[in-house]
């Protein structure tokens, strides 16, 4: 038997990352108080370089890779739409050329770009945060708030059924498919092959609740002892009380610095 | 109500999924529709507005994992499942017809709310098909409100009249003995289920 | 001494006329095997919910009658403590995989998390179970992606981790391959010599006579025989309504209606042998 893996247990799960082992509540407010930057900070320079920094992060926690794969897909994609359409349909006084019905204009552009980089900021402190955090590990810490466990089991249980019903769907619909029912064909033949799909797929996972509420209450789901963890997280380290101290006092600095 | 409450728990996640295979499907029928919400709307008839509510915002929240905008637009779901909650508690949902006519009160929450946010957030100009379509509609002399309105509202109605036809016969065919275990499920038993015979397992 | 009594218990589930249980007296005692069998819906899986305390505190519905769980009305108990006096296992291994953690060793590892046993205890009994259930390959892997076999393994060991002195297993073989149906009896075996209480519906009667201490037939809602696995196999009105008896009670019988009889009605397959082998030495002798 593995007993490396089973006492591994037996304390926190570190990666030996320290930014990644940080608790999943510092790194929420750490991408919190730069997403908060971005907004006050008004400047498309400042929320670039926030773009930028995220990389930044996401090489500290060895995640880069993961990271880069989604974030700029994901950026360039919201980024030139929100800028296009900003930089087409804003009007202002200083035109720079005119095609068809659109008239590009500076203040149209200027405020393209502003508004691009700030949303797109946002959305990497997001992107970032679930690169860089297990879900298992923010639920934990949410019950270490005080979140009822059932919280828990909300969350990662839909992460499941998501899979499980995938998977399930993807089955139906080859079963469709080789019985005959269109699903590609014109629009009405589609809509048509939505309603066997999605229907057994919901009933059956409807029904099935019954039996996982009985297995879930044989495990003591709804006991009244205040539950233990097998896998738990590290106790927060003095250095990192003080790194979110760190981080929160710059944040009001800065709002100082900016507004008064 | 305690014993409703315990199944309650264990129908959320599956109302989550739901909204994520629908709109998976959707696209795998490359469908001109969302149909992401009909898992909240089912829950939110079954059980209440509470757990509706709860279905449509982590839902959405998991969606916006992987597209961060996504947030911005969460209480439209909190909204659609709290609303489920309450149409469903004034049974509603059992009649087709009326069922239908409920899709104006999801479309206006996705329309009209949807786009009041377009407008707070985005100036009116999101990142999407609608986005586009108000833009246009700007340029036709529309007002940036009213662009985004009429934008919003049609392609909201569009998706919610399909959804809403689902939803109803989704809780018209679940079994007797699942209804009798949800908070607001006895209210989808015909004739409270006088005639009904129940199978044991 | 007393585990589960049933006084004149009846049910009906909510918005049906039929009776699920009728009249059901019964007593079921600590540290014995009970074999329930019958026909599909006699009423096994609704005695299993009702001897589970699922009924009345998950299933609404008239239930009648005193049903006592060592001592206590059902009623009275809370409904989330019986969950740790009563393992309960069925058949569908795929519900019964929490969905929530993504090794093996987590997941036998959840009933203790929601009892609030200390994290050394709990590693401890992990690892007794593991062994005992001898499924140190599958520790590491992710139960959403086991076998129905590997899965119901799991769910045992999931529910033998927290200790139960009574387990209710449903048709826990079901869905299961006859290999891993082998598996699932030998872990049964085992918790019968751990001294557990154990109630078992299953089909496979050979088996039940095999194992049980006693043997209740249920039909249309009621226990229509009970006993000794011996004294309810060797009755000859079983076959005559359709019940299902083990292979060797059913040589037997033919047997004695050919005027041939054994020493005795066999019911497991090691008795038929042993009176065959001591027919084939006579005929032998004779010669």
């Amino acid at each position: 038997m593995d007993y490396e893996f089973i006492y591994s247990f037996k304390k926190p799960q570190l990666t030996g990352n320290w930014f990644l082992d940080l608790n999943p509540l510092t790194k929420l407010n750490i991408v919190i108080v730069i997403a908060i930057i971005s907004i006050l900070s008004l400047s498309w320079q400042v929320s670039a370089s926030i773009i930028a920094f995220y990389f930044l992060l996401a090489a500290l926690a060895g995640c880069l890779k993961r990271f880069s794969k989604m974030y700029i897909k994901l950026g360039l994609l919201i980024g030139s739409l929100l800028f296009i359409m900003r930089a087409m349909f804003i009007p202002g006084d200083h035109p720079l050329f005119t095609f068809w019905l659109f008239t590009i204009t500076q203040e149209g552009i200027d405020k393209g770009i502003w508004f691009s980089t700030l949303v797109v900021s946002i959305c990497g402190a997001i992107v970032l945060f679930s690169t860089i955090t297990r879900a298992k590990d923010f639920m934990y810490a949410l019950e270490n708030l005080g979140a009822p466990h059932s919280t828990s089991y909300i969350i990662l249980a839909s992460f499941q059924s998501i899979i499980d019903l995938g998977d399930r769907a993807k089955l139906i619909m080859d079963s469709q498919k080789a019985r005959g029912i269109e699903t590609e064909g014109n629009l009405l033949q589609r809509i048509k092959a939505f309603i066997p799909v999605m229907g057994p797929l919901v009933l059956g996972a409807i029904t099935s609740t019954e039996e996982k509420a009985i297995a879930m209450e044989a495990r003591a789901f709804s006991a009244p002892e205040k539950n233990t963890h097998l896998s738990e997280l590290r106790k927060v380290p003095l250095w990192e009380k003080l790194f979110v101290l760190l981080v929160n006092i710059s944040l009001i600095l800065f709002i100082i610095w900016r507004f008064i | 109500m305690k014993k409703s409450f315990k199944l309650t728990v264990f129908l959320i996640p599956i109302g989550i999924a739901v909204n994520f295979i629908g709109g998976q499907i959707v696209l795998l029928l490359k469908l001109p529709l969302y149909l992401d919400s009909i898992g909240t709307i089912v829950v939110g008839a079954l059980c209440g507005g509470i757990p509706g509510a709860v279905v449509g915002a982590i839902t959405n929240l998991l969606i916006s994992i992987t597209n961060p905008t996504t947030l911005a637009y969460i209480w439209l779901n909190i909204l659609f499942g709290l609303l489920a909650g309450y149409l469903g508690k004034k049974g509603i949902f059992t009649s087709l017809w009326k069922t239908i006519i409920t899709s104006i009160g999801f479309a206006i929450i996705g329309g009209g709310l949807g786009s009041t946010i377009t407008i707070l957030i985005f100036g009116g100009l999101g990142a999407g098909a609608t986005g586009a379509i108000t833009g246009m509609l700007m340029t036709m002399g529309f007002s940036v409100q009213a662009g985004a309105f009429i934008a919003e509202l049609f392609a909201d109605l569009l998706d919610k009249i399909p959804t809403m036809i689902i939803v109803f016969f989704i809780l018209k065919s679940i079994p007797v003995r699942t209804l009798v275990k949800l908070p607001q499920g006895k209210l989808y038993i015909p004739n409270n289920g006088k005639d009904q015979r129940i199978h044991n397992i | 001494m007393k585990g589960i009594e049933l006084k004149n218990v009846s049910y009906q589930y909510p918005l049906s006329e039929a009776f699920a249980l009728k009249n059901i007296h019964y007593t079921f005692e600590k540290g014995k095997f009970y074999g329930i069998i019958g026909p599909n819906s006699a009423g096994k899986t609704t005695l299993c919910n009702l001897v589970r305390g699922l009924i009345p505190h998950f299933y609404e519905g008239e239930l009648s009658g005193d049903v006592l769980i060592e001592g206590k009305d059902v009623r009275e108990w809370d409904g989330s403590l019986l969950s740790t006096k009563i393992g309960y296992i069925f058949q569908n291994p795929f519900t019964q995989i929490s969905g929530v953690k993504d090794t093996v060793l987590e997941e036998i590892a959840l009933g203790l998390e929601n009892l609030g046993i200390d994290k050394e205890e709990m590693i401890e009994r992990v690892i007794n179970v593991v062994k005992l259930l001898k499924i140190e390959d599958l520790i590491k892997k992710n139960p959403n992606n086991l076998s129905g076999g590997q899965r119901q393994r799991v769910a045992f060991a999931s529910i033998i981790a927290m200790d139960n002195d009574i387990l209710v297993i449903d048709e826990p073989t079901s869905q299961l391959d006859p290999e891993s149906t082998a598996d699932i009896f030998e872990i049964i075996n085992m918790l019968k010599s751990q001294g557990k209480t154990i109630l078992l519906v299953e089909h496979k009667v050979d088996l039940i006579a095999e194992y049980s201490d006693e043997v209740l037939v249920m039909e249309n809602g009621h226990i229509a025989y009970s006993g000794t696995p011996s004294d309810v196999f060797s009755n000859i009105e079983l076959i005559d309504r359709g019940v299902a008896i083990p292979q060797a009670a059913l040589l037997s019988h033919d047997l004695q209606r050919q005027n041939k009889p054994f020493d005795f009605i066999t019911i497991t397959n090691e008795q038929a042998k042993q009176q065959i082998m001591k027919r084939m030495s006579c005929v032998n002798g004779s010669y």
